[in-house]
């Protein structure tokens, strides 16, 4: 069956003409021009590289690392993409290259088989949602929702990150991690049915 | 065309992101009203969205934050 899917970006962008002109004068050696734009930045990439680590020390290195290389190559930024997609893959790319040293990973897929419709719809699982546990502030679903969120394999968990927690639009994410708009959702809706497995046994 | 549940499953992470055709979301809030299997299913995949999106933007510590500019005014001053 194909459904029409309609490819509604209704989030705000996170790229803005102000960029474009901070660069220019970034390029004509204006040096305050890019503190700007580290100040505008620097929340997004070290959240985004601490939900990837889960190590503040780890974030602090990649939030570094990421605006010397940004500083050091905004000569080669043509504004082929926007500067926040430039600058959100020179993050993703450093923090992935650093948890590959530390752990030798490659691409693990969430097997698949574990969510098909009718294995996902006939489990027993309870109607948790309205469980008054069932918040934020519950400090043991949180340590439980952020232990399963490092748990995901690294391509799941960035597009989770970047969608759910950073609010990115799919076709941000998209452009910011080169894959389809069809293969961000399908992974962002893996991601989220592994959560809710995880989630779902807490509160079996 | 008639939703079924696997329609459900397969659609319910656009139709939570608002990013279905319009006719689509009146035949599955209409099989979400009485379909036994995808009510439990959905309302607790709903949750676990909101409680993603709940996940706090965390403040750059103050001494991160520090040694980000010490390093970087660093740098520029070369």
């Amino acid at each position: 069956m194909i459904f029409n899917i309609k490819m509604s970006e209704k989030r705000e962008g996170i790229a803005s003409v102000s960029d474009e002109i901070l660069i220019e004068k970034v390029k004509s050696s204006d040096n305050s021009a890019f503190e700007k734009l580290v100040k505008k930045y620097e929340k997004k990439i070290y959240n985004l590289a601490f939900r990837l680590t889960g190590k503040s020390e780890d974030a602090s290195d990649i939030l570094q690392e990421t605006f010397l290389k940004a500083y050091h190559s905004l000569g080669d930024f043509r504004g082929e993409a926007n500067f926040s997609t430039w600058l959100y893959r020179i993050a993703l790319n450093i923090a992935l290259m650093k948890k590959r040293k530390e752990k030798g990973k490659i691409f693990e897929p969430i097997e698949s088989k574990l969510f098909t419709p009718e294995g996902e719809l006939t489990k027993e699982i309870p109607d948790w949602s309205n469980n008054p546990e069932a918040e934020i502030e519950n400090k043991e679903l949180r340590k439980i929702l952020t232990e399963t969120l490092s748990s995901l394999p690294d391509d799941y968990r960035t597009v989770l990150i970047l969608r759910d927690i950073q609010g990115l639009s799919n076709k941000e994410v998209s452009e910011i991690l080169k894959i389809s708009i069809p293969a961000v959702k399908s992974r962002l809706h893996r991601a989220r049915l592994f959560l809710r497995d995880r989630i779902s046994k807490y509160f079996a | 065309m008639v939703v079924r549940c696997k329609d459900i499953f397969e659609l319910l992470s656009d139709y939570l992101d608002e990013e279905l055709e319009s006719d689509l979301y009146t035949e599955i809030e209409e099989h979400l009203e009485e379909c036994p299997h995808c009510i439990p299913f959905v309302n607790t995949y709903r949750r676990t969205v909101t409680l993603c999106q709940s996940i706090e933007i965390i403040e750059v510590p103050g001494e991160v934050h520090l040694k980000l500019w010490q390093t970087l005014r660093k740098e520029i001053r070369k």
